[in-house]
This record gives C-alpha cells, sequence and structure tokens, in this order.
C-alpha cells in the first residue's frame, strides 16, 4: 500500500472554473483535504476535483505552497516571500484564499492567511468590517450609540 | 422566562432549535459567512486588544464573542493576549477613580474609566485586584460607613460594573490578591462582629467566598505580594511589635507562619515581582530600586530612578520584565530589570506623561485579554 502511494508522480487538481494544475505529491502535503482523497484510492496518478476553489486562488495556494515545500530556501528568503505575497493580495482575494485554505484545511497557511485578514480590519472602522465581511447590524440604534461611544473612548 | 421567549423566537424563524438558550449556540448564521466559526476565531482573535471595541460593535454574535470566556482563554492560550495596567486613585476631592494604561501602545496614556458606581467613590480601603478578564473593588469603608462586604466587579472585555459575591466578612484596609486563579481578602479592619483574625478566598468558578481564620492574621496590614506561590503580608508596626515583621501564607498546609525576617528587613516600600524576584521601591531618600537576592539572602540596590520623572508616594505593576513606577498624577517611568547587571547605575527608563491632576495611586493592577 504505501509502496504503491509514493509510486504517485504528479497530482492533477482541478479548481471550481475547470482549470488544471498539475502538481508534484510534496506540493499537497498540507492540503489535508487533496490528502484524504489520496489516500482512499490506490492508483498511481490521481485527479482531483476541488469544486469550492477557483483556478486564481489556487494558483496562488500551489505557489504559497511551492516555496515553502522547498527544501532550498532559507528562512529568510521564505520570510521575504511572505511579506511579498501579502503586499500583493487585494482585501477580497485575501477573505477568499482564507475560505480557501479553510476548506483545503491547510494548518500553517490558515494561520498564515489569518494574521493577514486580523492585519486587514485593525485600525479601521466598524463599517469598514461590516462591509469587509458582509455583516449587517443587529443592534437597535440605542445600542448603536452606546457603542460608538465605547469606541469614541477607546480611541481618545 | 426570558430565556423561553429566546427559543420561541428562534422557532418562529422555522430555525432549528433545541432546549439550548444560549444565544450564541441557538443562532444559525456564522461569524463570517462561509467559514467555521472556529476559523472565524481564530483570525479575529489576532486582532490587537485596542481594536476589541470596532468588532464588539459589528453585530450581536461579535460582541458576545469578544466578550465571552471562549475568546479570552483563546488569546491567552495562544499567547495572544496583551497586557493593560489599571490603576486605582483618588482625586482632588478625595472620590475614587480608575485609570487605564494600554502598554502596547506607541503613543501611551492614562485614561479614565467611567462608570465606577458612585456610592463607593468616597470609600477608603477598598480591595482592588484583578482576575480572568475582571477587575474587583472590595470592601472598604467610609468616615460615616463602617466597613462593608460589598464587592463590584468591572468586566474589561464588556466596559460594564456590576455587583459581584459579597466577601465572608466586611474589611477595610486590608490585604488582596490573587493566587492560583483565586481571590484572597486577608486581615484589615472589620466590623465589631467580625472576625480580626481571618481571611476570605473566592472561587469564580463557584462564584463563592469561603472564610477561614488563623491567629497569625493581623487587622494592621500594609502591604502584602505573591513571590514562588505563597502570599506575603507585611504587618503594621504596634506595641507588641515595633519592627516590621511580615507572615507568609503555604498553600500547601493551609497555614500563616512569619516570613524570613532579613527578607522583611528591606522590604520598606511598594512591592513587585518580577520572574520571581521581589523588587521593592525605597522612597526614603529620593527613589531607589532594590531586589532581594534569595542565594545570598541580602538585599541589593539595582539603581536610583530620575528624581525628574518619579514622583513618590509610587506604586509598582510588572508587565514582562519592565516595571513600571507610577506615582502622583499616574505619571510613569518604566525600568527594565530583564538585564539586572547594571547595579547602581541611574536607570534610564521610558515615562508616561502624568495627568494635569495630582491624583494619589492607591493601587495597580494588570489585566490581560
Amino acid at each position: 500500500m504505501a509502496a504503491e502511494k509514493s509510486s504517485i508522480k504528479i497530482i492533477t487538481l482541478i479548481a471550481a472554473d475547470g482549470s488544471v494544475f498539475e502538481v508534484e505529491p510534496n506540493i499537497v502535503k498540507e492540503m489535508k483535504t487533496v490528502q484524504s482523497y489520496i489516500d482512499e484510492l490506490d492508483q498511481n496518478t490521481v485527479s482531483i476535483p476541488l469544486p469550492n476553489v477557483f483556478g486564481n486562488d489556487l494558483a496562488m495556494i500551489i505557489e504559497y505552497c511551492k516555496k515553502h515545500a522547498s527544501e532550498e530556501e532559507t528562512k529568510e528568503a521564505k520570510e521575504e516571500f511572505d511579506f511579498e505575497f501579502v503586499k500583493r493580495m487585494k482585501s477580497d482575494d485575501k477573505l477568499r484564499l482564507l475560505q480557501a485554505a479553510s476548506y483545503l484545511n491547510m494548518e500553517s497557511f490558515l494561520q498564515f492567511m489569518a494574521k493577514a485578514i486580523a492585519a486587514e480590519i485593525e485600525n479601521q472602522s466598524v463599517e469598514f468590517v461590516r462591509d469587509y465581511f458582509q455583516i449587517e447590524s443587529d443592534f437597535t440604534p440605542e445600542e448603536e450609540a452606546e457603542l460608538r461611544k465605547e469606541n469614541e473612548w477607546a480611541f481618545k | 422566562m426570558s430565556s423561553e421567549l429566546i427559543s420561541m423566537e428562534h422557532l418562529d424563524d422555522g430555525e432549528a432549535s433545541s432546549n439550548n438558550v444560549d444565544e450564541v449556540e441557538v443562532t444559525n448564521t456564522p461569524l463570517i459567512c462561509g467559514l467555521p466559526d472556529d476559523i472565524s476565531l481564530l483570525c479575529l482573535a489576532r486582532v490587537p486588544r485596542k481594536y476589541h471595541s470596532v468588532l464588539k460593535a459589528v453585530s450581536k454574535r461579535w460582541r458576545d464573542l469578544v466578550c465571552s470566556d471562549e475568546w479570552f482563554f483563546y488569546r491567552r492560550k495562544h499567547k495572544l493576549d496583551e497586557t493593560w495596567i489599571y490603576a486605582l486613585c483618588r482625586d482632588k476631592f478625595d472620590h475614587v477613580c480608575c485609570y487605564i494604561l494600554d502598554t502596547t501602545s506607541s503613543r501611551k496614556s492614562w485614561k479614565l474609566i467611567h462608570g465606577l458606581p458612585p456610592h463607593i467613590m468616597k470609600r477608603k480601603g477598598m480591595g482592588f485586584e484583578a482576575l480572568g478578564n475582571k477587575l474587583f473593588l472590595l470592601g472598604g469603608c467610609g468616615w460615616s460607613e463602617d466597613a462593608t462586604d460589598e464587592v463590584y466587579s468591572y468586566n474589561a472585555s464588556s466596559n460594564s460594573w456590576v455587583e459581584a459575591a459579597y466577601l465572608s466578612t466586611a474589611r477595610c484596609h486590608f490585604a488582596c490578591e490573587v493566587m492560583d486563579e483565586k481571590l484572597y481578602a486577608i486581615g484589615g479592619i472589620g466590623s465589631n462582629s467580625s472576625d480580626p483574625h481571618s481571611w476570605d478566598t473566592f472561587d469564580p468558578f463557584t462564584n463563592s467566598w469561603t472564610s477561614h481564620r488563623d491567629p497569625n492574621i493581623v487587622p494592621e496590614i500594609e502591604d502584602s505580594v505573591v513571590m514562588d506561590g505563597k502570599i506575603y503580608i507585611r504587618c503594621g508596626k504596634s506595641p507588641v511589635t515595633p519592627h516590621v515583621y511580615a507572615v507568609v501564607y503555604e498553600p500547601s498546609s493551609g497555614t500563616w507562619q512569619h516570613a524570613d525576617a532579613d527578607m522583611v528587613s528591606g522590604w520598606r516600600g511598594p512591592a513587585v515581582v518580577v520572574d520571581g524576584i521581589l523588587f521593592v521601591l525605597d522612597q526614603s531618600l529620593g527613589t531607589r530600586l532594590t531586589m532581594w537576592h534569595k542565594e545570598r539572602r541580602e538585599w541589593i540596590p539595582v539603581g536610583k530612578l530620575s528624581p525628574l520623572l518619579t514622583r513618590p508616594p509610587c506604586q509598582l505593576v510588572a508587565v514582562g520584565k519592565s516595571i513600571y513606577v507610577i506615582g502622583k498624577g499616574l505619571s510613569t517611568v518604566v525600568v527594565d530589570v530583564g538585564d539586572v547587571g547594571n547595579m547602581g547605575r541611574v536607570m534610564m527608563g521610558s515615562s508616561i506623561p502624568k495627568l494635569v491632576s495630582d491624583y494619589n495611586v492607591i493601587s495597580c493592577k494588570c489585566l490581560s485579554i
């Protein structure tokens, strides 16, 4: 069984929009969702549909995984890459990538994205945060006024 | 009655409702659309404490999350918690007030906390402690008011004051400490009926006080500190004991014993423990920081603080390896004692400007969320 699995050379990931990515097994090691799929099959080649992840996002995630799976890259180079990676993402990308990381069950990428999202919403207004996550306020006008007052105090 | 109403409302919404009346559990709306709640918590808990008031204002579910124990324990477990200092002061009208300092902020300044119950503002000798995400104001007395057993707590997450479980014994000018997640109220002056040799402990999980008694506890208490899992109490001078002495509580035996006299001899001012080392601010001639060297069993001068910045009488509190020396008008000097090798020199540290008024600082505590 173990020998068969190690013989898998290429894994094909199919994104929601039909775009196809061929990657080496070590790249998907962190994607627990994909990994459990592979474990169930005993074929030499596998193709895995990922209906919750778009091609653009999957391309970014694979890029991240490649960099972090590489043994030649130094710690500093990886940190530099992370920094640039976050800078490159637009606000909405971050939320979608976080959802993808959650779906793919990728622990360290999840942590990475969680930090990015937290940084995105810190120092922002209540309206920005609501808008960003598409949350409607369910407070009464009185409660709103009270919370606004507390916020003014918090940033005095 | 009200809990039944909540269930009813949710049934009307056509939602599957169990007998669980906890609104957070009953509601099906996720914290963030398209994400499991544990992933949302993973993100939101990483937002610095300063912005929690923004998160609380987003929606009821977010408010409940930020004020929840789950939030508090998650941040603590993942070392995301940030410490703010709370200072109990007395203003020029002799009223008690409470100020707060965000130690992580780049522009540090003290800020007044509102909503202190008005009738306790004139009390003296109240206990002041922080436990979990709450501050406690305990007991105290007034010039026309006998010692009280009342306790008020301030929830730092929800920014609100409530009445808490009463002390077992009415107390005033007593020692108040936190050890092993329990609150201790020790000695002090009680009412006529109360036992002068007693102490009370509060367990937040049962929300109740238990009373204990020991003949070594005396009413005259000057200061207290927790070190190496023991509570030390410096007792006041009396005709029977003209010298300074201290008692120490051993949780293993549950008894109070007399503390090491050599250690107590140098405990002449406000004290704080950093990494198991006891530091004391001697304010008799300028302000000098000293430390108790356990192995050598002697007091060692650490350094003299700039007289331009420290304004005694001061209170001490520690955040990490930094000691905050907080004096009149909340003028604050921060001294890093991570490297106590530089002894005997005037220590440089950052300082935080004082308030306009010359408030006296009664006590300072740290609270991390």
